[in-house]
């Protein structure tokens, strides 16, 4: 199967579209291109002029939204309830509080410490969405990094179909999703937490979306990382170094991923993924890919 | 303004004496690069001391229970042949 493959940067993180050779495949990419461009200008908390830093700015008042806004925060809000919380879209201030403040590659290059204390968060049931107008309760701000990201990754490998491609598989920093039909399953590499060079192990995905959190990277510290625990409010410190999960949409795996790497091994009785723990084990529900193909 | 007159003649050195200087500078403008490298630290010899190399091994266990229906299968590290087309990583 010959795969043709374009790659940029977008939402600070690396991006990619594979698809079939095929004569529709270079007008895809600039659509895929152009959604995540429109995307970072719609979430990015690092842009002062973003919806999401304009809504977060207006915290304790009734903001205008647009209905793209709108529906990404109701979904974000539905699978806060549906993880018990674990999954928040208010982790903004705890994510600052432990030093997360300005763009990873900056952040790197500071070298920063935590700046406060944690708190918890949680607060996320106090948002008002009412159609196209939301109310976040006065002090708190949205995060919508990792969730915008899967949302825009579905769009993007939708859209890419939509253009012409009997399939494609679109990648935003190990957050993907495969739409239409893949002639046969692409083998996708799970690095491992503990060495960029190495791999965790392989899954053959035919169909649907991966996401990996991780607490070993996006970290500029010890313990210090972006995988905020929103019951302390502190950065993530359990078991799980890394969880992979699978589920139809890439935005519901960003989630389930989140959850996973909060709950620990028992995720595995709700979502089929592959964890990766502190102890070395390698947890998996995932059926043998060898015995598979034997 | 002091008489020259009344100011001692300043000794001059002979042909001798300032031959011996010369030969003095000379010796020190030679050696004293050899010094630094007699006395800079040395490479360590083949064969000689060794020093302890710590490598870092990862090592995984693989468990693994019931699947679910429709979901991707899973080969553990270095059991699939296939190269990846591409890769999942915590982001």
């Amino acid at each position: 199967m010959e795969l043709r493959r374009s790659a940029f940067r977008s939402m600070g993180t690396d991006v990619e579209l594979l698809g079939p050779a095929h004569a529709a495949f270079a007008g895809a990419a600039a659509i895929v291109r152009e959604i995540f461009e429109s995307d970072d200008r719609r979430y990015s908390r690092f842009r002062a002029e973003s919806e999401l830093s304009r809504v977060n700015a207006g915290a304790g008042d009734w903001m205008s939204v647009s209905p793209q806004f709108a529906e990404l925060l109701a979904f974000a809000i539905e699978a806060a309830r549906g993880t018990e919380g674990r999954f928040d879209p208010t982790v903004l201030d705890a994510v600052i509080a432990a030093g997360y403040d300005r763009d990873f590659d900056e952040l790197l290059a500071g070298a920063r410490a935590a700046l406060r204390p944690p708190r918890p968060c949680g607060r996320f049931d106090e948002i008002k969405l009412e159609g196209h107008r939301v109310r976040l309760p006065a002090g708190v701000g949205l995060d919508l990094g990792g969730v915008a990201k899967g949302w825009c990754v579905d769009r993007a490998a939708g859209a890419a179909v939509d253009a012409g491609l009997p399939w494609a598989l679109v990648n935003a920093g190990g957050d993907l999703r495969i739409a239409g039909e893949v002639p046969q399953a692409i083998p996708v590499a799970i690095e491992d937490p503990e060495g960029a060079t190495l791999e965790a192990g392989r899954v053959q995905l035919h169909a649907g979306a991966l996401a990996t959190s991780s607490t070993t990277r996006r970290a500029w510290g010890d313990g210090l990382h972006h995988l905020i625990d929103p019951a302390t409010g502190a950065p993530a410190s359990g078991d799980v170094l890394q969880a992979t999960v699978w589920a139809p949409t890439c935005a519901e795996a960003e989630v389930a991923a989140k959850d996973a790497l909060l709950r620990g091994p028992c995720s595995l009785e709700r979502r089929s993924g592959v964890l990766v723990l502190r102890d070395g084990r390698i947890l998996t529900n995932l059926a043998d890919g060898d015995e598979a193909a034997a | 303004m002091t008489d020259p007159a009344a100011r001692p003649p300043r000794p001059r050195a002979n042909s001798r004496e300032i031959r011996v200087l010369a030969w003095v500078a000379g010796s020190l403008a030679f050696s004293v690069p050899l010094a630094s490298f007699a006395i800079s630290p040395k490479p360590a010899e083949a064969g000689g001391e060794t020093r302890p190399v710590v490598v870092r091994r990862v090592v995984r266990v693989i468990v693994r229970s019931p699947s679910e229906e429709g979901a991707p299968t899973f080969s553990p590290p270095g059991a699939s042949s296939r190269t990846p087309a591409t890769s999942t990583r915590g982001s």
